[in-house]
């Protein structure tokens, strides 16, 4: 951050001297050659702000840039704080700036600034559609990010999995597994579901998903970096293991702050919403986890005498599976009240479809799991399948989608903590201090 | 900041909130490691599923292998009730013939059953020794 | 017929409960021998009929009514021919005196003195009356939206118009628009301006004359009997021709605005394509588009700088009020011509006032407009011809440079008025120059004339008035006027400014400043035909008169004069112009020969006041402080502070004046000898912000109580025994602590040594 002062520090000297000897008017030559893409040259991207508009951020044009979104953000750091500049570069069209900047993922969108904001422009909007942005930049893939955030694209996006699973499905009952003739079951799958061919095709999936994400969050890293001017920098510590214990100790407190959700519980609008993430966060690890364990069951050498499937109710990962359920369930439930009651806020379609895909593939979880207990054939396949379809969506889009934050906003915050930047607001603390 | 200690999202609450929550989520798996470890160190699992048969014949009259059988030997038994109740068909081994070997439905049936939370139906006809509820009377043995 | 004068002591409002009624009745039957008095219950309703049914059946001439205050009577609740004069016992001695107490009833006593002193003095007032009839019609100078809607207004209400526009056609700014901001709810689309219409309306009606290409020459005279001379401008016929002569009654300068040239601070004027608002709004109204005046091609993208010539210190420091809406507004129409075309505004402040906002609003949300805070601190020429801007401390960065076809610099208003002061001062210090007496004399007269020569030739009324041939003015070329009173007035009677002469303004702002303008030169003409004043003095039928004989030509009336009523003759001598007179009585207070006397106001009927006070002796320990209070704001003051019950000390004895600057130093003179401990003055607050009614009034009264002091030392008197003081009407309050710290003063220098002499 020093450096960059000192640039603006010295440009502003510059350009004071130059007022000072009366010189107005310049000598063109120094001007000669295009600067577009420099420090301080805008060429505003009209086509951004209008895809900024079409998706949550069409308040952005509204903003007068009083301030008041940054002085009252609890997340906002001293200096340079947001979101009053990004609403300023937004309303420029200042694309590659928005895009490599890290504050735009500090940012949770608690929407105290847009309740507050003067004129009626919703910055914690406006930032989340600036991200959703960021995301498409990063992805890899770019052109699923650009079908994330299309409605006409929904039934693609869910065609792609309904057609794995179909496939796979053909493909394990050709396998020459155990077919019977006789049997009057709709669906030819899930009592003879090929569940290690489904196991591993997740799995695969899975592997796709995860190198996209670390693809994308390097390209991101790498932007910041750029913009930042740290470009080649790198951790102090010199050996291998040094620097591992120097990035952990940077990334661990991070990731604890994540699942402690001390940023959200510093939200004053909508105090429940520190709950529903929170409960949202754990289904979703829970779940995770425990679908891990049964994708992963074949190769755990916890598991040294096999996986017992399907669970039984009280068995440890059942129990944790259905908690799961139910966070995840209360939680977007809790989101969908939540948007509906803030009439202003009624969401964008990467939010909704999110929660709703959430939502979606624990209800059919559920579902699947009742009609399993009570054995309502063929309903319970159906369900299964649909569920399994849901899963599907949510892990392949994960890169791509809303859910995307879970990797973007971490390597903000951490790329905030490694530079610097760790969203500490000292004066107003102080000052809240005093008030109490 | 009496403001957030009022919703006990503050400091100490909310670490310990979390941490319990953490806890929940790692429990089941530290329930695996610690039996894994135990196991790992020359314990015994602390549950055998399957009893082995007492006639020491390796050899499965279903001819599959062990986790197959366990993965799907209902559907087999579905399918042989599909063929002698609608279409006659005895020519398959059923539920009476495992009993031949796996003698104790205690230990060979209901662990797993009791594990993942099933009752089946099979026991309400079928004749397993150890099975409290046999009625000779109405059920004699084939 | 023979005076009789009647007294009406009122016993209502606790006054009988806290006076000795009978030692007051007799000041006025025993002390004064008036021959009517008479107790009363109170001053209103049926009391204040039988009151007036009294003076009817007695034939009193002259009535004193000791009671409430004479603000709380309507100006019609007297007969005419009748003087009567109220003395307020119930606001300035019972309510601020305790109960009872000697000295309050020894202060009852001396206002009912004073009063009975004051009407055996006053004279009835008679109206003035020009030899000539007063002529009704309204010249209007200036033929804008301003212009246009004073002149359209006065016809409508009966009065015939003279519109008089210098250029060759009417409409003025108005009609060089090419489209007009949004005026109509919901203020978001642009608007055709209208301006032909409005001309058609103003040019078909039967009682508006309009002179095109011409201005006014001369306009000799006072309200009611202005005799214009109209002039060509060259146009059509040839320049200087008189085109017309005729008789105005009033006059409304609604002569509208130019737009600064802000070539020295902004490089408007080296560079070819910064052009200012003004330009723009030409060349989209001529052509329909916008082109780079460089090479012609089409503009695709504009920076606005905004306050380009307003509020900085180099060129005017007020905000021009429309330059941000123009901005706007031309933002709209590049943003129409292309949907990719980009326009920055960089502005210090965005002002849309009113329901402007929601077009501000409406242009904001457009993508392709940027707008910014900031500085620009440099426009250059790229090499592709293009131009670069450069602004700092902006919104998006701390330095940012952005590249555009063309810059426009949003230029301000500057009013096209002129300084009649100004001009006079000029030509006075240019007679000094040929004429004048000693060499030093002569050299700063020199100076001043460089330093006023800008004002050269800039007349646009060209009065024949004693104190320069145009309005005053106050600050920054706007016609002097109490902008929040009385914002119509200026400092000559009868002539009204509107539009953005007066202030700066939007089209809808000079349609009602014209519209108040006109309705105020309507008013003139009216009450001077009845002999009244005009504002604030409304209905005043008294007016100056000049005993002549024993004028020294001082020539301290007619600089003095704050409305400019006096001229000269060659010898210096006044001329009155009686229509211009406000009857502020400053003319009194200046003149050091006491010839200037109203009939109900004047130095004989203030002194027997001052005189009717008794002075009790050195040893009674009871000082008298004589105070003079400004009627507009001082003592409405004084009846506050008794509606609040405040104490204050009860040896001052008030006197109410028109204006402090009506304040002869010789009644302070006279107060001292009379045994008085001290004066005290209080007006209204002066200097830049000044809330003077009469705009120089108590500081001339300042001046003047300078050389009261001096006179007082003369006299072997400290120069403390007179203050002066300003106050608020707001500020009663302060009243009882002034009062108290004066006679602090006092006690510090001691009693009058002349006492009881």
């Amino acid at each position: 951050m020093a450096k960059g002062d000192k640039t603006v520090e010295t440009a502003d000297r510059t350009s004071r001297e130059k007022q000072e000897a009366g010189a107005l008017v310049s000598p063109p030559a120094a001007l000669a050659d295009s600067r577009d893409g420099q420090p301080g040259w805008i060429d505003p991207d009209m086509d951004f702000i209008r895809v900024l508009s079409r998706q949550s951020g069409d308040s952005l044009k509204k903003c007068i840039q009083c301030g008041t979104c940054s002085a009252i953000c609890e997340l906002s750091p001293d200096p340079k704080p947001f979101p009053r500049k990004e609403m300023a570069w937004a309303v420029w069209g200042m694309k590659d700036r928005l895009l490599k900047d890290p504050d735009v993922w500090l940012c949770h969108q608690c929407n105290d600034c847009s309740t507050r904001c003067p004129r009626g422009a919703r910055p914690g909007d406006v930032l989340a559609a600036i991200r959703q942005q960021s995301v498409a930049r990063y992805a890899v893939p770019r052109f699923l990010a650009r079908w994330a955030n299309e409605p006409y694209c929904v039934p693609l996006l869910l065609g792609i999995p309904i057609a794995l699973l179909t496939v796979v499905l053909y493909i394990g009952n050709s396998l020459g597994v155990p077919q019977p003739s006789r049997e009057r079951i709709i669906f030819p799958f899930c009592n003879k579901l090929p569940h290690w061919l489904l196991n591993v095709s997740f799995a695969v999936v899975g592997i796709l998903v995860l190198a996209a994400v670390v693809a994308g969050a390097m390209r991101f890293w790498r932007a910041m970096m750029i913009a930042d001017g740290r470009d080649g920098a790198a951790l102090p510590a010199k050996s291998p293991p040094a620097r591992i214990v120097a990035a952990l100790k940077i990334a661990v407190p991070v990731l604890w702050s994540i699942i402690a959700h001390d940023d959200f519980a510093k939200c004053t609008k909508t105090r429940l919403r520190f709950y529903s993430h929170l409960s949202v966060l754990f289904g979703f690890l829970a779940l995770s986890l425990v679908a891990v364990w049964v994708v992963t069951a074949k190769v755990n050498p916890l598991i040294p005498d096999g996986l017992i499937y399907p669970f039984g109710f009280w068995h440890p990962w059942k129990l944790l599976a259905n908690l799961g359920g139910v966070a995840i369930l209360a939680g977007c439930l809790w989101m969908v009240v939540d948007r509906v009651r803030d009439n202003e806020h009624s969401g964008a379609f990467s939010d909704w479809t999110l929660i709703v895909t959430l939502l979606a593939v624990v209800v059919t979880g559920f579902i699947a799991e009742i009609l399993h207990f009570v054995r309502l054939e063929p309903h319970r396949h159906v369900a299964y399948f649909t569920h399994l379809v849901f899963v599907l969506t949510l892990l392949m889009y994960l890169p791509y989608s809303k859910l995307a934050h879970i990797v973007y906003r971490t390597t903000a915050l951490i790329y905030a903590e490694y530079s610097g930047r760790n969203g500490k607001n000292t004066a107003r603390t102080a000052g809240r201090e005093e008030e109490s | 900041m009496p403001e957030n200690a009022a919703h006990g999202r503050s400091g100490n609450g909310r670490g310990l909130l979390v941490s319990i929550l953490v806890l929940i989520v790692l429990a089941p798996l530290g329930y695996y490691v610690v039996r894994g470890t135990a196991v790992a160190l020359g314990g015994k699992p602390s549950v055998e599923f399957l009893e082995r048969p007492a006639t020491q014949d390796d050899r499965c009259i279903w001819n599959m292998e062990a986790g197959e059988m366990r993965l799907h030997h209902w559907e087999h038994l579905a399918r042989i009730r599909e063929d002698v109740v609608r279409f006659g068909k005895r020519d398959v081994p059923g539920l009476n013939e495992c009993r031949n070997c796996h003698q104790s439905r205690a230990n060979f049936c209901d662990r797993c059953h009791n594990q993942v939370s099933l009752t089946p139906d099979c026991f309400g006809c079928h004749y397993y020794p150890d099975n409290e509820h046999w009625d000779p009377q109405r059920f004699p043995e084939r | 017929m023979a005076d009789k004068i009647g007294v009406f002591i009122c016993t209502g409002y606790g006054i009988a409960e806290a006076l000795d009624i009978d030692a007051l009745r007799k000041v006025a039957t025993d002390e004064y021998k008036v021959p009517f008095c008479k107790l009363v219950d109170s001053c209103e309703g049926a009391d204040l009929e039988a009151i007036v049914e009294n003076i009817r059946s007695e034939g009193l001439t002259k009535v004193v009514i000791a009671g409430i205050s004479p603000r709380c009577y309507s100006a019609s609740a007297f007969p005419g021919s009748v003087i009567v004069e109220k003395v307020a016992l119930r606001e300035h001695v019972v309510w601020c005196q305790p109960a009872g107490h000697e000295d309050t009833q020894m202060l009852a006593e001396d206002y009912l003195r004073m009063y009975i002193a004051k009407v055996q003095k006053m004279e009835l007032p008679e109206p003035f009356h020009p030899e000539e009839m007063i002529d009704k019609s309204i010249l209007v100078v200036g033929g804008g939206i301003a212009g246009m809607t004073a002149a359209l207004g006065a016809a409508k209400a009966g009065y015939s118009v003279q519109l008089v526009e210098k250029t060759d056609r009417l409409g003025g700014w108005l009609a060089r628009q090419h489209k007009s901001v949004p005026r109509k709810p919901p203020y978001v689309e642009l608007e055709d301006t209208g301006v032909d219409d409005l001309i058609g309306q103003v040019e078909g009606n039967p009682r508006i004359n309009v002179h095109t290409s011409a201005t006014t020459s001369r306009i000799a005279g006072a309200p009611g009997l202005f005799d214009v001379t109209l002039e060509s401008t060259g146009n059509g016929r040839p320049a200087g021709d008189v085109l017309d002569t005729f008789r105005v009654g009033a006059v409304v300068q609604a002569t509208g605005w130019r737009a600064t040239d802000p070539r020295d601070t902004l490089p408007y004027g080296k560079l070819k394509d910064v052009i200012r608002n003004v330009d723009l709004e030409e060349m989209v109204k001529e052509q329909g588009r916008i082109t780079r005046p460089s090479d012609g091609k089409d503009v695709k993208s504009i920076a606005f700088i905004q306050c380009g010539g307003s509020r900085k210190k180099e060129h005017h420091s007020y905000c021009s009020s429309i330059c941000c809406l123009t901005s706007l507004k031309q933002a709209v129409y590049l943003r129409r011509s292309d949907d990719e075309a980009k326009a920055y505004i960089f502005y210090e402040f965005m002002r849309t006032p009113g329901q402007y906002e929601d077009f501000y609003r409406s242009v904001q949300a457009d993508p392709g407009v940027f707008l910014t805070r900031g500085e620009v601190t440099e426009v250059t020429r790229d090499g592709d011809g293009k131009l670069v801007v450069t602004a700092r401390n902006t919104m998006p960065g701390e330095q940012i440079h952005v590249k555009v076809d063309l810059v426009v610099l949003a230029a301000g208003m500057q009013p096209n008025s002129a300084d009649g002061e100004a001009i006079r001062a000029l030509e006075d210090a240019r007679v000094v120059v040929t004429a004048g007496e000693s060499e030093t004399q002569r050299k700063e007269a020199a100076e001043k004339v460089a330093r006023l020569k800008r004002h050269e030739g800039t007349a646009i009324l060209n009065l024949t008035y004693r104190q320069g041939p145009d309005l005053p003015t106050l600050q920054y070329g706007f016609p002097d006027s109490h902008f929040i009173c009385f914002p119509f007035e200026t400092r000559r009677t009868g002539i009204y400014a509107a539009g953005c002469v007066r202030q700066p303004m939007d089209g809808l702002g000079s349609m009602e400043d014209g519209a108040g303008a006109a309705l105020k030169a309507i008013q003139c003409v009216e009450m001077i035909s009845r002999g009244e004043a005009v504002h604030p003095r409304a209905g005043d039928t008294s007016y100056p008169d000049f005993l002549l004989q024993r004028c020294t030509q001082c020539k301290r009336c007619t600089e003095e004069c704050p409305f400019g009523v006096l001229n000269e003759d060659e010898k210096g001598t006044p001329l009155l112009w009686a229509t211009r007179c406000r009857r502020c009585g400053i003319c009194l207070g200046a003149c050091p020969e006491r010839i200037v006397s109203f009939k109900d106001y004047s130095v004989s009927i203030v002194g027997a006041m001052i005189k009717a006070v008794h002075v009790p002796d050195e040893d009674e320990e009871k000082p008298r402080v004589l105070a003079f209070l400004c009627e507009n704001d001082a003592l409405p003051a004084l009846d506050l502070a008794g509606q609040h019950r405040l104490r204050y000390n009860p040896f001052v004895r008030v006197i109410p004046v028109r204006c402090l600057g009506s304040v002869a130093s010789n009644w302070v003179v006279e107060a001292m000898s009379a045994g008085y401990d001290g004066v005290i003055m209080i007006g209204c607050k002066y200097g830049d912000d000044y809330q003077c009614h009469f705009i120089k009034g108590s500081e001339l009264a300042a001046t003047r109580s300078e050389n009261i002091g001096e006179k007082l030392e003369q006299m072997a008197m400290e120069s403390e025994r007179v203050e002066l003081h300003q106050l608020d009407i707001s500020e009663y309050d302060r009243l009882p602590k002034i009062f108290d710290d004066f006679m602090e003063v006092i006690e510090e220098h001691g009693m009058n040594p002349f006492k009881g002499m």
